[in-house]
């Protein structure tokens, strides 16, 4: 994205700055504007405010573990989505005419915008950390996904998370989604309960 | 014969004489709105009257307004400003800064106020300057930067550099007062990131920072050093 000038630090760094945040964002909105043909308006204050709340909840979760921080990075980007789709800073200006609207990015031009900063967002600081190139999952392109995307979310806004794991190929926890849970808690969780139950079994 | 090239007036001369005709225009600002409702509910040769003298009135405000829109934009443009943005000048700065400072403590008190809501305010330049010193006056140039920001911040509060004239209710909310000086210490703390940056951008999102922090900002007023770590927490996420 063309913000990234705005200073040297890493995005995983740099994201957690609000104005690194706005510029990026904006770059996303006019970037997919040029190839939509959809116009947007950015409520500047809502912006702050969600990217405010996104940063709370992010610190309020940060693992302090190395080997969890790549699973983090997944849920901290499903986070920002859930931030967006809450304070929803866009509004559609105009649609261009004869807009097909089972093209998801017409169908909800602005949740589209969301998922498409969140994806770049992950896809940059996995690439810059991780030395990992991601694509997105069919899902993404599924008018389908898209018309549960949004009911859901409109009920339960903490179900972005979970859909921006589907939306990337990832394993989605539909469950408990604001709950951050690495890899390899979810392999040692049933273990767990496992041992616990034959611990039980075998105290009775 | 060529007129003679007067010298600028001194501060402490400018900054009264600025405060007393943003009062004026205070004033008739305020005169204006309460009485233009009328106008349209008083008998005709009346109304024609309130007419006739408020047209007077608004020339009036509008040439005291054109006075303080030009000085209070001069400021980002000064030669002795770095890059042109307003920052927090050093405890060990020249005789101007003070000036200067109030400058920008007013065009950024004034817009960091109206984003959050408070229109009319007056900002007082002259106790800006005034709480600049008694900072600049007692501080070691060494001391951490936020500490100071947190210093200032505290002067400016404790001269109340934003308020309403007594009697013309309702006042600035203080909460609402304290978001637009933390907002504004902000901004002058915030290192900024090049030439394309827009100032007035940069201090809506200081604002809105300022804003988020609700309770903290509240609990954090009386007390320098929690003030000062407030600050820097802040000034990292912008």
């Amino acid at each position: 994205m063309g913000a990234h000038h705005l200073t040297p630090l890493p995005v995983r760094r740099s994201v957690r700055r609000l104005r690194w945040f706005k510029a990026s964002f904006r770059d996303q909105v006019d970037k997919l504007s040029a190839a939509t043909g959809v116009t947007f308006d950015i409520d500047d204050a809502k912006q702050g405010q969600s990217f405010l709340e996104w940063l709370r909840a992010f610190e309020a979760q940060k693992p302090d573990e190395t080997d969890a921080r790549r699973d983090y990075v997944g849920f901290a980007a499903g986070l920002m989505l859930q931030a967006l789709v809450r304070g929803r800073p866009l509004t559609v200006r105009s649609l261009p005419p004869g807009a097909d609207t089972s093209n998801p990015a017409y169908y909800w031009p602005e949740g589209y915008v969301f998922v498409a900063y969140c994806l770049n967002i992950r896809a940059a600081v996995l690439a810059q950390d991780f030395d990992e190139a991601r694509d997105t999952a069919p899902a993404m392109d599924e008018i389908r996904s898209w018309w549960s995307f949004r009911e859901n979310t409109d009920a339960d806004p903490s179900l972005a998370i979970a859909f921006l794991d589907l939306f990337s190929g990832e394993d989605p926890d539909w469950t408990t989604p604001g709950v951050f849970a690495p890899e390899r808690l979810k392999v040692d969780a049933p273990r767990f309960f496992r041992a616990a139950q034959i611990a039980d079994a075998k105290g009775r | 014969m060529r007129p003679t090239r007067r010298a600028p007036l001194p501060g402490e001369v400018t900054l009264p004489l600025k405060d007393a005709l943003r009062g004026v225009r205070f004033a008739l600002r305020t005169g204006r709105r309460q009485l233009d409702p009328l106008a349209g509910r008083v008998p005709i040769p009346l109304a024609g009257l309130a007419a006739d003298v408020m047209g007077q009135v608004d020339q009036v405000a509008a040439g005291v307004e054109a006075f303080g829109s030009t000085t209070a934009h001069r400021f980002l443009d000064a030669p002795g400003a770095a890059d042109g943005a307003p920052d927090l000048p050093q405890p060990d700065a020249g005789s101007g800064s003070a000036q200067r400072f109030a400058q920008t403590v007013y065009y950024g008190l004034s817009r960091a106020l109206s984003r959050l809501g408070t229109e009319d305010a007056l900002v007082s330049e002259t106790l800006a300057a005034e709480a600049f010193r008694s900072v600049r006056d007692r501080t070691e140039p060494a001391l951490v930067v936020e500490d100071y920001a947190a210093e200032i911040m505290r002067a400016l509060l404790d001269r109340v550099v934003a308020g309403r004239p007594p009697g013309l209710t309702p006042a600035v909310p203080e909460d609402q007062g304290a978001i637009a000086v933390f907002a504004v210490t902000l901004w002058l703390l915030v290192e900024r990131a090049g030439g394309a940056e827009d100032e007035d951008q940069l201090l809506d999102t200081c604002t809105d920072v300022a804003r988020a922090q609700g309770r903290a900002l509240t609990d954090a007023l009386p007390d320098t050093a929690a003030l000062s770590a407030l600050l820097a927490a802040c000034h990292r996420v912008i």
